[in-house]
């Protein structure tokens, strides 16, 4: 017994020591970057895109990618210092408002998000046909914006429907089993559903039905600190991702590849998300941030927050547009 | 992996239950089964959330599809927070009172008494902790929450530190090896057990539910992602886990086998005992015919001399082993003793003195530890069972031309009074040690030795409730253990 825990004592420590030099090496290393991402077509596109085609690397960055959830997660991983960039959806934007994050790149303009109904529950086109039903969504994200502005069409609030508090994957699974009437999430997990249930589930309502209240805006992000302390870093990589955006444009196949590849997804998954946005080019994004297409588009997005944000912050505020403008030099 | 382990060790904490249905083993099982339940939830919640690269998700999960499982879990926030909210909350108590269980100090015995104040703060806090009450109490009183969640990682830091604490000190107590080795091993379940927690313990149940709704909450970050976790931390936490996890499963496995092998053993010890009960019955009843015979013949011969000192001495003998036989033939028919309560000087005085007569010349060297130690006894079978292993351990002596004098040492250790006796001989090996408790058996090729004494003595002792331990001396000799229950409670024993 005294040699077994002689042996695994000395196991334990070769291997920590391993996992620590593992580490070391990792955080040692020029440039490295830990990004954040979730798991669709829209978070991964243009930095894989990015990464395969050397934009990275050409920049003298090397990329770690890490998979999270959502994007408050992805928030509450760059607090901790863990992650030094992130990607996050609409429903986060909130938290940069609200002085979380500083937003350095405009990712794209989405219509990821849906609230599916299933028939065979009573569900229909008619929004008030939501009242009572047991509907999942996920908090602090875009998806509980879009089920709170589908209810707001039917006069209705939460309290009239028996809402359930998940994270995205479970409300794809209880949906697919037929615990729950409805939801509210974002693709690809919609796709997910709307394959899985076939004619008995629908879109009741996407970013499109409230392109009139809000602008379903996604960006990339990193803490404040972090930007300040980082700033040529954080140039050059908006530039490789801006490189990654236009192989994008023109590569939509081969991107779905690549995205599928690092997600262990089928290319028919991922190719099917590729309507999820608008796909803007560097050329394109720079036209319009001088414009004050995107300033608007953040104005807009920050006003649909209403009273949860402090309406009073300008968009420049938490919009790095200056670091966008150098990159594109 | 750490799932696969922390699986393994509950279902061995079943077995170890199956095999053995007594408190202790059920608060095993059951502390065993809280943990399984806590890691569960936290897996989930760390599939859910993510934020964990390919080689930690392999430690956590083994496989993709595995880490998949437990991320498409369907749950709600609030029944995976009210979950760990459960196990986080009852695993410390549970351990508590796993490890109160295991000691007999008098701090701990005087807790025992009270066990019931023990469970208030964990139910005060898993109370607290459910998402009704939580977001109640804290709508209300905004400033609670910060108490709450200090009052939480006190209670837990607490309960594991003072089970921890009642594990030493119980350890500390204890001065026979035999006991130390076993208590070592099973202490050792429940630190593994502790550490493989106290990984995860950080992780605040309300966090779960109320991650995306208050600041407050938002600010205690993600633990298994926090900043106090450098990198070599990180690594030296999951790789810890594993190994201890590990560990908590070799000393599980041999606790149960441990037992097993004890049950194994008093199986085939008992039906060695049921064919030889007719062979002892017959032999006792056979011997006491030929002892009448022989008595009725030294009477004879007594009147015709009767100023004879050695008749005198051979009807004395005769008395004697007739005595032996009856008590031989007793303890091998019947299921009863009569037991009462006496002082163990008296026991062993009367065991010295049985070996005294057959070896006048030998010295036992005698230690008591205690003073007024009573025990529940037969006096005269007790006394010829210490006896027995008295002249063994003579007999070892001589065997080997040692000079040493056997030494019999007596007094309380935790819940028995000990009675060691350690010759300085050659030990014994292995395959005599199966043996040496069998009936007829004997490694001695001698007229004197009927290979019954130690059956005697494995029986008397155990008709009183104890049990006989073998073990090595540091020198390679041999020590017999006989522990008897304590009378009354406290380390001072037999008075209170």
């Amino acid at each position: 017994m005294k040699k077994a825990l002689a042996v695994l004592l000395i196991a334990s420590l070769a291997l920590a020591s391993a996992f620590a030099n593992g580490a070391a090496e990792s955080s040692t290393a020029a440039d490295t970057v830990r990004v954040a991402y979730m798991t669709n077509y829209a978070s991964l596109c243009s930095v894989m895109a990015g990464i395969e085609t050397g934009a990275f690397a050409d920049e003298g960055i090397n990329v770690e990618l890490v998979e999270f959830a959502d994007g408050p997660t992805i928030i509450a991983a760059m607090e901790s210092g863990s992650i030094d960039i992130g990607y996050i959806g609409h429903g986060a934007h909130s938290l940069c408002i609200n002085g979380r994050a500083k937003i350095f790149a405009f990712s794209h303009v989405g219509n990821g998000d849906a609230v599916i109904g299933l028939r065979s529950h009573g569900v229909t086109e008619d929004f008030a046909s939501l009242k009572g039903k047991n509907i999942g969504y996920a908090s602090g994200t875009s998806s509980e914006l879009i089920l709170r502005w589908a209810l707001e069409e039917a006069g209705l609030t939460m309290d009239d429907v028996v809402a359930y508090e998940m994270d995205a994957a479970a409300i794809t699974s209880a949906m697919t089993s037929g615990s729950l009437d409805a939801c509210a999430n974002w693709s690809p997990a919609t796709f997910t559903i709307l394959d899985a249930m076939g004619d008995d589930a629908f879109v009741l309502a996407d970013n499109v039905t409230f392109s009139d209240r809000s602008a379903s805006v996604a960006s990339w992000i990193v803490m404040n600190a972090w930007a300040e302390e980082n700033h040529d870093l954080l140039v050059r990589f908006t530039r490789a991702l801006y490189k990654g955006m236009d192989y994008r444009a023109a590569n939509i196949e081969e991107t779905a590849q690549w995205v599928a590849n690092q997600l262990g997804a089928s290319y028919d998954t991922i190719y099917a998300q590729r309507g999820d946005a608008e796909w803007l080019t560097s050329a394109q994004l720079i036209e319009q941030i001088n414009d004050g297409t995107i300033e608007n588009l953040y104005e807009v997005q920050k006003q649909s927050f209403g009273d949860s944000v402090d309406q009073s912050t300008p968009v420049s505020d938490y919009v790095l547009f200056d670091v966008m403008l150098e990159a594109a030099q | 992996m750490l799932i696969a382990l922390v699986s393994l060790i509950l279902i061995f904490s079943l077995v170890l239950l199956a095999i053995r249905r007594d408190r202790r083993c059920f608060l095993i099982a059951l502390t065993c089964l809280t943990l399984f339940s806590f890691i569960i939830s936290i897996l989930t919640y760390i599939a859910k959330k993510g934020g964990i690269g390919e080689e930690i998700s392999m430690i956590l999960y083994g496989t993709r599809s595995a880490r998949t499982a437990f991320q498409y879990r369907i749950m709600t926030l609030e029944s995976l927070g009210n979950s760990v909210n459960i196990s986080r909350h009852v695993f410390p108590l549970l351990l508590l009172l796993t490890a109160l269980d295991m000691a007999y100090f008098d701090l701990a015995l005087r807790i025992k008494k009270r066990m019931y104040l023990l469970f208030i703060v964990p139910a005060a806090v898993i109370v607290c902790y459910i998402p009704a009450v939580f977001k109640l109490i804290t709508a209300r009183q905004p400033d609670a929450l910060g108490w709450l969640v200090g009052a939480s990682r006190l209670y837990v830091y607490v309960y594991v530190a003072a089970s921890i604490a009642v594990l030493v000190a119980e350890f500390m107590s204890i001065t026979l090896p035999f006991f130390r080795r076993r208590f070592l091993s099973k202490s050792a379940i429940l630190i593994s057990l502790a550490i493989i927690y106290a990984f995860y313990a950080p992780q605040d149940p309300a966090q779960i539910y109320l991650f995306y709704r208050n600041d407050y909450m938002f600010i205690l970050g993600l633990w298994f992602l926090s900043p106090a976790l450098s990198p070599f931390l990180y690594a030296f936490t999951l790789v810890g886990s594993v190994a201890f996890g590990i560990l908590g499963f070799i000393f599980l496995l041999k606790y149960v086998r441990t037992n097993f092998d004890e049950r194994r053993e008093e199986i085939t010890l008992r039906r060695s005992a049921g064919l030889a009960s007719k062979g002892v019955g017959m032999f006792t009843h056979g011997t006491k015919n030929e002892l009448l015979a022989l008595g009725i013949v030294l009477s004879r011969v007594k009147e015709r001399y009767p100023d004879d000192a050695d008749v005198e001495k051979a009807i004395g003998t005769v008395r004697d082993l007739n005595a032996r036989i009856e008590r031989l033939h007793r303890a091998s028919g019947s299921r009863f003793s009569t037991l009462s309560p006496l002082p163990l000087d008296d026991i062993i005085q009367d065991a010295l003195h049985s070996v005294h007569n057959r070896y006048p010349d030998e010295e036992i060297i005698v230690t008591k530890t205690a003073d007024g130690i009573m025990v529940l006894a037969d006096r005269p079978n007790l006394a010829e069972a210490v006896a027995n292993i008295l002249m063994n351990a003579v007999e070892a002596n001589r065997e080997a031309h040692s000079s040493q004098p056997v030494s019999l040492e007596y007094g309380y250790e935790r819940l028995w009074v000990s009675v060691r006796i350690s010759d300085s001989g050659k030990g014994i090996d292995r395959r005599t040690l199966r043996n040496i408790w069998q009936p007829f058996w004997s490694s001695k090729n001698s007229s004197q030795n009927w290979g019954m004494g130690m059956y005697f003595s494995r029986n008397c002792v155990k008709r009183h409730l104890g049990s006989i331990r073998y073990e090595r001396t540091q020198q390679g000799g041999s020590r017999f253990i006989i522990l008897l229950p304590k009378l009354g409670t406290g380390s001072k024993g037999g008075g209170r």
